[in-house]
């Protein structure tokens, strides 16, 4: 099953475009809530440039964490297009879009979301054995040093701190190399210092210009470090 | 190693106690099956082994009433390899110290064709019956049960039918036991030789004659039968194959395989609801691990991979245990069963029943595992945005998931190893879970309704309740089957006794009386009178025969539902009666007219009016018997409806008159009006003066009757607390299911400041409404069962008994709160900080 190949429609978008596109490309992006009765998103545009580091803001409820589920295919809009990684996103099935995540797309939510089954180790490890890599457990030892964590790696979650636990989940969500870093608030659930260590760790990691980074935050003390700044609201974006 | 591995091995960290219960419900039912299969396997095995033995030779005739005829018997000696005739009667054993049934059996010289029959301390049966007689007293090999019952010891002297034996020897093995198994520890084993000359046979007497004949090289038992048919087309004899050897048992076997493989059918049911509660609780707390896993980019059928692995992992474990189990249990039993049995039992490795009892176990597991699975490898991993997935929040199945259960369901009901009108048990079973399940789904919303009316603590619980429908009405439907047998159970048994101590004792004929002659009628009817002056005798004469053909066709034709097909099946008694003696309060004519005098000699017949409308027999059709091998034609005059369970003598059919003169007959009598104790005394006297009669004192067989009863009730009972025990599993997954949601509620509570009290009384009330909506319906759905058997099957009047429903209710209401309350116990202790800290 890991050596299945990328869906036929992924194998649609034109090859020969795929190295000026953008990682994220959104147009006329709508979404709603309730049968329309909630309306999130309204005419949403959205452009990010491969390697761009940008931070998303905006009040609680409106629409940011809505915004990356569309982009990372977990929500489809009721219109628009979305090109995440030069895939089209609103044409590709269940699969495909698990197999998009597989490969090209790294989350970090607030929450952490490890597996409590697992050890830390075995928490990176697991989107490298998803993709069928054989070189899963040093990748994830790699991985986990490089956040600090490698002291940890027999710990499971419930052994760790919150902090700990959010170096854990992005060390998951680098471990595959994806294209695209996706975060939600990963620092809302973390004291002021911790989650200024986090975002260390996360830029470090990031450094070399390589991996895109799209980031949801409400610390205006991290804005500077992001190459652009965009704000929602009313449903559309505001580029600062 | 592959994602799904990887994934399972770390998921098989968590606890699997629960798995661990259901598995081992499932390994139970598993085992059980697996032995009722095997044994029954082994049985048939044992049976083809030695059926020449059983039956005495490849084929066996029997003749009631008339000796086989020198032509007979010279053709069957020409045409076998081997030939042996042997007689069979039931007669009263009388000695010094009482009298008893025995089960009188000749043997000739070349007795047995097949096996060997032996005395104990060494010997062969023939050598001791085949010695001389002395003084009148004939050599006789006895059981231990007969000497036991009269009170004798080897060597003692004592009469049977008329004919004095001598207790010379022990029967150590007979290789061709009584057919009816009935009376197989009270034998009387003579030689023929000395039975002729003891001159106790007369007509009228019920003695069976078996001729039983090797077949001769290279000829099979069809061939040699259809022979046997032309030669002889009016022989008026039943004959059995070997296939039939010893047809009591067989059936016995046959019907325990049946019941036995039903109700480990429905423990395996049971084990498999079990099995699904126990997925379906450990799915809900792997949802999030589950959004994750799709989050990374595993699809839904990895999740289904790894989730059903791990079921397969879990069934197999206990089927594969249980079929061990099941092997080793009938490994250690075939021995012990062997000493019970006419035969010896052999095990065999049938490999046959042991892989059905697997797979029916993954089958049914399947049934109850894939939904669950399948409705949760829907988890989106959107919800892991917002905290956390809830299982409430995911889709139903899809057509195509609900065909592939019902495609599993049914492949299980077709590999059901059950005679295919048995089957519909299974099924039945099945609608009764889904029956109970919507009445306790039904009940749970109920309680929810009451809910707003109740002070806090309660309503609290009683909100949980209607909450928590789902789980309630799993633990109903399971435990429901196993209780509500158990209602019907007791009821029907209460009920059962109650008609047997009341109705039956009172209008059953104290004593019945079989093989009188003639002549001794009347010296009977006085005899009774002076052992007790309200002694009412009625004596009717009887023939035994058999009906050859009805409306002109022959009975081989006929396919009558099974209550009717033994009155075509061989042997039975005929009377007669010149006027209305048989028509009564009891036995109406509904057809046709009783015979008056003017008949012209036409012999006439009044036929039971059920069994003739079942064959389809009407007023004016011929019925040909044979009796004693001569046919005789006799038209229907009327048909009358017999109330037979009223007990009075009564006969399927009744001629106008002897079916032709000088027919040799006997009396059948039934004795009213006297006491148990005065009936005993007749029946101790009867032994000197009536030899050849066959007394049979009612209380005696009412006590057996009764003993009867009370031993299968018990064996219900134990199969049914069989099945219970395999519900208790999915109790306590259903328990365990809601147990994480009743923990935060707990926490809940007692943050906004609901003492520990309020919090236990909320969480017992839920237990005990949840406890009441699994068993109210159940054992309702039990009484009704009861009054269906008692009420509608045997036409009884039907008692609610409701006293012992209340009591089974109690019963089970308080194993629930001792099940649930250490949970509730546990929650209460806990302290809320770790759980408030892993969100
Ligand atoms: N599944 C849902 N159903 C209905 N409304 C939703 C759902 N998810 C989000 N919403 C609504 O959409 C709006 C945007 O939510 P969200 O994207 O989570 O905002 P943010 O992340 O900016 O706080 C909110 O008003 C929220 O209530
Ligand atoms: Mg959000």
């Amino acid at each position: 099953m890991q050596d299945e190949k990328l869906s036929s429609a992924a194998a649609v978008a034109a090859p020969s475009a795929e190295a000026e596109e953008p990682a994220i490309c959104a147009r006329g992006v709508c979404l709603s809530f309730g049968g329309g009765t909630v309306a999130v998103l309204s005419d949403l545009d959205l452009t990010v440039a491969r390697g761009e580091k940008v931070a998303l803001t905006g009040p609680s409820g409106s629409g940011k964490t809505s915004l990356l589920a569309v982009v990372s295919g977990l929500l489809r809009p009721d219109s628009g297009t979305v090109r995440t990684c030069s895939l089209p996103v609103e044409t590709m099935n269940e699969d495909e879009l698990a197999k998009m995540r597989r490969d090209k797309i790294g989350i970090v939510f607030q929450h952490f979301h490890l597996m409590e089954s697992m050890t830390a180790l075995e928490n990176v490890m697991l989107p490298l054995e998803l993709a069928g890599r054989e070189d899963a457990e040093e990748k994830a030892r790699e991985s986990l040093s490089s956040v600090g964590m490698a002291r940890r790696v027999g710990h499971f979650p419930s052994q760790l701190s919150g902090g700990e636990r959010q170096r854990v989940a992005i060390a998951r969500a680098f471990a595959p190399g994806p294209e695209l870093l996706l975060a939600d608030e990963p620092t809302g659930n973390l004291d002021f210092d911790t989650g200024k260590e986090i975002l260390d760790v996360l830029f470090s990691l990031a450094e070399g210009g390589e991996q895109t980074i799209f980031f949801i935050t409400h610390n205006h003390e991290l804005l500077p470090r992001f190459g652009r700044v965009c704000a929602l609201r009313g449903g559309r974006l505001e580029t600062r | 190693m592959s994602p799904a591995r990887f994934v399972v091995r770390a998921e098989m960290r968590g606890k699997k106690e629960l798995f661990a219960l259901a598995a081992a419900a499932m390994g139970f039912a598993t085992a059980v099956l697996a032995l009722v299969l095997s044994l029954a396997d082994s049985f048939e095995r044992s049976f083809a082994d030695s059926a020449r033995e059983l039956l005495g030779g490849d084929v066996s005739i029997r003749l009631s009433q008339r000796d086989f005829s020198e032509e007979e018997i010279e053709w069957l000696r020409a045409n076998s390899a081997g030939f042996s005739q042997m007689r069979a009667a039931r007669m009263l054993a009388s000695g010094k110290n009482g009298a008893r049934i025995a089960r009188l059996k000749t043997a000739d010289d070349s007795y047995p064709l097949f096996g060997k029959a032996t005395v104990k301390g060494g010997g062969d049966v023939l050598a001791v019956i085949g010695g001389g007689a002395e003084d009148g007293i004939y050599p006789a090999v006895v059981s231990e049960g007969l000497l036991a019952q009269l009170s004798l010891a080897l060597g003692d002297v004592f009469s049977v039918g008329g004919m004095t034996v001598s207790a010379a020897a022990l029967i150590a093995t007979e290789p061709d036991p009584d057919p009816t198994l009935i009376l197989n520890d009270v034998l009387v084993l003579v030689h023929e030789k000395h039975f002729l000359a003891a001159g106790i046979v007369r007509p009228g007497l019920l003695i069976s004659r078996y001729a039983r004949v090797q077949l001769p090289p290279e000829t099979g038992e069809e061939e040699w039968r259809a022979r046997l048919e032309e030669r002889f087309p009016d022989g008026g004899w039943r004959v059995r194959g070997i296939n039939r050897a010893l047809p009591r048992l067989q059936n016995i076997v046959e019907d325990a395989r049946e019941f036995l493989a039903l109700a480990a059918l429905t423990a395996m049911l049971i084990a498999g609801v079990g099995i699904g509660g126990a997925m379906s609780a450990f799915l809900s707390s792997r949802l999030r691990a589950i959004a994750v896993v799709k989050m990374l980019g595993g699809s839904a059928r990895l999740i289904r991979i790894i989730y059903l692995f791990m079921a397969v992992f879990v069934v197999g474990a206990g089927a594969l245990a249980g079929v061990v189990f099941g092997q080793a249990a009938l490994l250690f039993a075939a021995p012990k069963l062997s000493e019970h049995l006419p035969l010896t039992l052999t095990a065999i490795w049938s490999w046959g029943a042991l892989g059905k009892a697997m797979l029916l176990a993954f089958l049914i597991s399947a049934v109850f595992v894939l939904p669950p699975v399948m409705h949760y490898a829907r988890a989106n991993p959107l919800a892991l945005f917002s905290g956390g997935a809830r299982a409430d929040d995911l889709p139903g199945l899809r057509a195509g998931e609900r065909l592939l259960v019902a495609g599993v369901a049914a492949a299980a009901v077709v590999l059901v190893p059950l005679e295919g009108d048995d089957k519909i048990f299974v099924l039945g079973a099945a609608a009764a879970a889904g029956t109970l399940f919507l009445l306790s789904h039904l009940a749970a919303g109920l309680a929810g309704k009451f809910a707003k009316k109740a002070p806090p603590p309660f309503s609290w619980g009683l909100l949980a309740v209607s909450r928590n429908r789902r789980q309630a009405a799993a633990s109903a439907m399971s435990l429901g089957i196993g209780l509500a047998a158990l209602a019907a159970i007791s009821n029907v048994e209460g009920n059962f006794n109650e008609v047997v101590e009341g109705a039956l004792r009172d209008e059953i004929p104290a004593m019945f009386m079989i093989g009188v002659l003639p002549n001794q009628v009347e010296g009977l009817r006085e005899m009774l009178s002076e052992a007790d002056a309200e002694a009412n005798m009625r004596a009717v004469p009887i023939v035994r025969g058999r009906i050859t053909h009805l409306a002109g066709k022959p009975v081989s034709e006929y396919d009558p539902p099974q209550e009717f097909a033994w009155i075509l099946r061989g042997d039975r008694g005929f009377t007669w009666s010149e006027n209305d003696d048989f028509v009564g309060e009891n036995s109406r004519i509904v057809e046709g007219e009783m015979w008056g005098g003017d008949d012209n000699g036409q012999l006439l017949a009044s036929f039971d009016a059920e069994a003739a409308e079942a064959f389809g027999l009407e007023v004016g059709d011929a019925v040909q018997i044979n009796i004693l091998g001569k046919p005789a034609t006799a038209t229907v005059a009327n048909l009358r409806l017999i109330q037979w369970e009223r007990f009075d003598i009564n006969f399927v059919v009744v001629l106008s008159r002897p079916p032709f003169a000088n027919v040799p007959h006997g009396y059948f009598a039934a004795v009213r009006g006297i006491s148990e104790q005065a009936a005993r005394r007749a029946q101790r006297e009867m032994g000197e003066r009536f030899a050849n009669v066959t007394p049979i004192v009612s209380g005696e067989v009412v006590d057996a009757a009764q003993k009867m009863l009370a031993k299968i009730a018990a064996l219900l009972r134990a199969v049914t607390l069989l099945l219970l025990s395999g519900a208790i599993p999915v109790v306590i997954a259903a328990l365990a299911e809601s147990r994480h949601r009743r923990l935060r509620d707990s926490v809940a509570m007692r943050l906004v400041g609901t003492p520990a009290s309020g919090v236990t009384l909320a969480a017992l009330t839920e237990l005990a409404c949840t406890a009441l909506v699994c068993v109210l319906p159940a054992v309702l759905f039990g009484m009704a069962g009861g009054w269906f058997v008692i009420g509608a099957i045997f036409d009884l009047p039907w008692n609610a008994r409701a006293g012992e429903a209340a009591a089974l209710i109690a019963q089970a209401v308080a194993f629930f709160l001792v099940l649930g309350g250490i949970s509730v116990f546990r929650i209460v202790r806990s302290p809320p900080y770790p759980l408030l800290r892993n969100d």
